[in-house]
């Protein structure tokens, strides 16, 4: 296993040995096998490997939504791995905003309060209006779930991931469910916030042409990191295409 | 097995916890209905066996004093299949030993052995022999009450002659099932039914040749008013009574009452608690099935048909109703036991049994099967309606929009975690509503089962607080003049004395009679009050009657109207009387006057055959010795050991029957509650989930989902006080009949006990709920979208 940038200083994650097994003796499955990684304050990530590959462990894990069964996993100084609920449940309130694939809308609520949802969770966080303007949804904001398309309720979920001004965004497969121009709308919006906001971003994906966005790329097999590749020339989402 | 059916077991087993509290709540309502019902069957059993075997007579002809020869008469009216005349007396009762005096009912065995009609059942000892002078046989209420054994001595005060008896035997008789004294107030353990020979009677009471009791065996139901008439008419000049039916018999009377009652329990509480856990079926179905969509499609593009998932899903429904029968009928068939054994502490019959008719388990069985069908059809009709292809994708976002009062511009909410509670009301409000009203009958439930203890004490402050406020009451032997008044107060421990004239009265109106009796108390009588509609005392017109409602309804008479009044003792003309005012009693049939009028009425002058007695508490005892020596009495009553002895027996009884319905309502708001969060829960765990994702903590997601049902419980409450006090009225207004007068009164803190024990239950099956929200597999529920 090849492992790049690993010097460097300023890293908002760090795992070490970090595993996961899910039951016992011969029915025991080991969905991730000592990953060893560091990602860099405002890094770019995208995950890619076929299904049971072990992104979505790893992605819980680094959401502190799941426990690791060995090894350590480090958020900027707090050892996730050793944390209690109540600390897990701070640092996902404070630092992480999540994106699914499904969107995970509430489905009672508008747009503009599913954002309220998340900023009223914290102290100075956009006004979900102006995190609804970004993604592009500021005539929409009055609408529920069932009267958005797929993407804008993606976009929403997007909104609503990053009005917290999270330290690192997680999304899991957040196209997965859409076609590829909503897709494409989808994943400015989240390099939007890389950018712009210096959101630490971690994306779960099959689709290999989404890597190019990325700065770097995890490649996951059978619960391993395979490879881990540096994208030197990041493409924005409206030149990509699949 | 196949492997449908397997999966219906797992299901079973997976939903364990709501099946379970459905099939509790269906239990309680099958219990209750196979309890009171059961309860109720037997009761009429055992009266009828009793009255079968015992010969029970249809007519009851009191009498002042009538030659035997009448008895041929009566034999010869039409209709009459038997006569038996009898002597009849009261005595004043000491043991041996013990220095309160209590009061008997004395009846005359006739002179050729044992009765042919009312015929006694021998429980302990031996009958009399027809020359035993000094041999008595016992009522077995009085005798257990009293412990008194065969071979006990007692004294008897028989107008005025004091006589010892022995104890022979313990004796059940048909007319005495119900060991009724006057007023209808039942006391074994002061009052008693014995049976002497006939010459100990006739010499006591002067009857040689004559009786003052008959009893007539009129099979044919329809003969039975012109029965009474003809008797009526035949012993007038003997100072008849007032002849009677069964339907004015003390005894089948206060049964007849008690078994209805068990009629109305069976049959009002038990629809609740059965329509409590129709609607739990319902949304529980609906809920199980909208979660299992994809296996509904699955086994649809597999090649089920509609029939067969619709089948396996009824299963479901099956096997918490076999469930909800199976414990139903058998808590049913305790409780019934342990009803029907209750009762026989009152009534005593000459059999204990017990019988669960078999029309009561098929009767439960397909009723409840039948209406859990129809609760759960449209759950059932939503698999045919699934199309397997749409199944297989995960269902688009439920739609909402914002409620009443936010697209009214009432108000917004601000904070998004109540705004999903509303919308979420607002999206369901038939299942909400319902939900609430589950709860709200919980609550009813209670106020109506614990309202009797308030009942009881209303009608005890009514009766013996403002209405009959005498420490002690006498019957005189005969009506005496006014210096009776004087020869009384001079006993020691006497305060205050006052006289009343009862006369036994039938009122005519049109062509409706009633009978009734008649209270003729002196205009500054304070010991005795009547009462107006609101319960204030009430001042007696000169000259006219005053009625309770229930009796002025039947007649169909208002203050002004003018009655027919016909003395029932005595051989006094009818006279017309104007009915003066109505009275708030709270016994079904009475009327008063003032004394002159019921004097006037009797034929006499001034002259009382009852006095109310105020008495200084320490010198009861004495006193009520003292009375007990006076030939001029026939039986003191006190009230104070009367009122002891209802406040220990009913209390008993209320104390056990609000447990039993705090039980059921628990079961429900368990059952409501629980449930409802548990389906909540299910609904709305990816939601949840979601939730705790995004960084809110476990009490928060809690109280979002447990919010909610506050939200409802609080609805229910008030809602349920309104159902209760409905419920209260309707039971008090199904057992009172025309009979009985029951105030709706129901104290703050019978509302404050309902609502606790609901709350508390609520509170419970809320922390049950709480727990698994803080088990929320975050990860797993955000695997599965549907």
């Amino acid at each position: 296993m090849r492992v790049a940038g690993a010097e460097a200083p300023d890293w908002v994650f760090q795992a070490r040995q970090l595993s996961k097994t899910y039951g016992q003796g011969a029915a025991c499955v080991h969905a991730l096998r000592e990953a060893n990684f560091e990602i860099r304050r405002g890094e770019f990530i995208v995950l890619l490997g076929p299904s049971g590959s072990g992104k979505s462990t790893l992605l819980n894990l680094l959401g502190g939504l799941d426990t690791a069964s060995s090894g350590t996993v480090q958020w900027q100084g707090l050892d996730l791995t050793q944390a209690d609920e109540r600390a897990l449940t701070q640092y996902r309130r404070l630092h992480v905003g999540f994106v699914f694939q499904f969107y995970n809308l509430i489905s009672s609520l508008t747009a503009r309060e599913n954002v309220q949802l998340a900023t009223d969770l914290i102290e100075h966080p956009l006004a979900p209006e102006d995190a609804l303007a970004l993604v592009g949804l500021q005539d929409r904001m009055d609408h529920f779930p069932a009267q958005l398309s797929g993407g804008e309720q993606q976009r929403v979920a997007i909104a609503r991931a990053i009005a917290k001004k999270p330290a690192c965004l997680l999304c899991d497969e957040p196209t997965g469910a859409l076609d590829v121009t909503t897709g494409r709308q989808v994943l400015a919006a989240i390099a939007l916030a890389n950018r712009d906001l210096g959101t630490t971003t971690l994306v779960i994906t099959h689709n290999a042409t989404i890597a190019q966005m990325a700065d770097r790329i995890m490649h996951l097999k059978d619960g391993r990191i395979d490879v881990v590749e540096t994208n030197p020339h990041k493409l924005t989402a409206d030149l990509l295409s699949w | 097995m196949k492997a449908l059916d397997r999966k219906l077991l797992r299901d079973v087993w997976r939903l364990r916890s709501q099946v379970l509290t459905i099939a509790l709540v269906l239990a309680c309502g099958i219990s209750a209905f196979t309890g009171s019902l059961s309860a109720h069957d037997s009761l009429i059993r055992l009266r009828d066996l009793h009255y079968e075997e015992g010969r029970f007579a249809q007519v009851f002809v009191p009498v002042r004093r009538a030659p035997q020869r009448l008895a041929e008469s009566l034999r010869a009216i039409d209709g009459v299949t038997d006569v038996q005349t009898t002597v009849v007396g009261s005595a004043i009762v000491t043991l041996p030993g013990r220095t309160d005096s209590l009061t008997a009912r004395l009846i005359a065995l006739p002179d050729t052995g044992l009765p042919r009609m009312n015929r006694l059942t021998l429980r302990a000892g031996a009958w009399l022999q027809p020359e035993d002078r000094q041999g008595l046989l016992v009522s077995e209420g009085f005798a257990t009450a009293r412990s008194l054994r065969p071979g006990a001595i007692l004294v008897l005060l028989m107008n005025g002659r004091r006589e010892s008896f022995f104890v022979r035997g313990i004796v059940l008789s048909p007319e005495f099932i119900f060991a009724a004294s006057r007023g209808g107030f039942s006391d074994d353990t002061r009052f008693g039914i014995f049976w002497a020979n006939r010459a100990v009677l006739d010499a006591a009471y002067d009857m040689q040749g004559c009786f003052n009791y008959a009893t007539l065996r009129v099979p044919q139901a329809r003969r039975i008013p012109a029965v009474i008439a003809t008797a009526d008419r035949l012993l007038a000049r003997y100072g008849a009574n007032g002849a009677s039916g069964r339907d004015d018999q003390l005894s089948h009377v206060a049964l007849t009452r008690e078994i209805e009652e068990q009629r109305v329990y069976g049959v009002v509480f038990p629809a609740v608690l059965l329509g409590v856990a129709l609607f739990l079926l319902h949304v529980m179905l609906s809920r199980h099935i909208a979660t299992e969509r994809l296996q509904v499609a699955a086994l649809k593009a597999l090649g089920y048909g509609n029939g067969r998932i619709s089948l396996h899903y009824l299963g479901l429904v099956l096997l918490i109703v076999l469930l909800g029968l199976g414990i139903g009928t058998l808590v049913g068939v305790g409780l019934g036991q342990w009803l029907t054994t209750l009762y026989t502490r009152f009534f005593r019959f000459s059999h204990q049994q017990y019988w669960l008719p078999l029309w009561l388990p098929a009767t439960t069985l397909l009723a409840t099967t039948l209406a859990a069908g129809v609760a759960t059809a449209s759950a059932i009709a939503a698999i045919a309606r699934l199309p397997p292809a749409e199944a297989m994708q995960p269902p688009s976002p439920a739609r909402y929009r914002r409620s009443l009062t936010e697209r009214l511009g009432w108000g917004s909410v601000r904070s998004p975690l109540l705004a999903m509670s509303v919308r979420e009301i607002s999206r369901r409000p038939v299942r909400a509503a319902l939900t609430a009203v589950g709860i709200a009958s919980a609550v009813a439930i209670l106020v109506a089962g614990a309202w009797w203890s308030d009942a009881f004490d209303n009608l005890m402050h009514i009766e013996f607080g403002l209405r009959e406020r005498a420490d002690v009451i006498l019957s005189l032997n005969e009506p005496r003049g006014p210096a009776v008044l004087q020869e009384i107060a001079r006993l020691p421990g006497v305060i205050q004395s006052e006289g009343s004239r009862d006369l036994a009265v039938e009122l005519r109106h049109g062509t409706q009679r009633l009978r009734m009796g008649l209270l003729g108390l002196d205009e500054n009588a304070r010991l005795h009050r009547a009462l107006d509609d609101g319960f204030h005392p009430l001042t007696l017109l000169p000259g006219s009657l005053s009625i309770t409602a229930l009796a002025a309804a039947k007649l169909g008479v208002q203050p002004g109207d003018w009655v027919w009044v016909d003395p029932l003792e005595g051989t006094q003309p009818t006279q017309a009387v104007r009915v003066g005012a109505v009275v708030g009693n709270l016994v079904g049939r009475a009327a008063y006057a003032p004394r002159q009028l019921a004097n006037h009425l009797a034929g006499e002058g001034h002259q009382y055959n009852s006095l109310r007695l105020r008495v200084a508490a320490d010198q009861r005892d004495r006193l009520l010795q003292r009375l007990a020596d006076l030939p001029l009495v026939a039986a003191a009553g006190d009230k104070s050991r009367l009122l002891a002895y209802f406040r220990s027996s009913t209390a008993r009884n209320l104390l056990v029957f609000t447990g039993i319905l705090s039980v059921f309502a628990a079961a429900i708001a368990v059952g409501i509650v629980y449930n409802s969060a548990r389906i909540a829960l299910a609904e709305r765990a990816w939601e949840l989930a979601t939730l705790r994702v995004l960084g809110l903590t476990r009490a928060e997601v809690s109280q979002l989902l447990l919010g909610q049902l506050a939200l409802q419980v609080a609805v229910a409450l008030p809602l349920g006080f309104a159902l209760g006090r409905a419920l209260a009225a309707l039971t008090a207004r199904l057992i009172a009949g025309d009979q009985l007068r029951i105030p709706l009164m129901i104290l703050p803190a019978t509302y404050a006990y309902a609502g606790l024990v609901t709350l508390a239950a609520a509170v419970a099956s809320a922390l049950v709920v709480r727990r698994r929200v803080d088990q929320l597999d975050l990860v797993a529920v955000l695997k599965t979208r549907d």
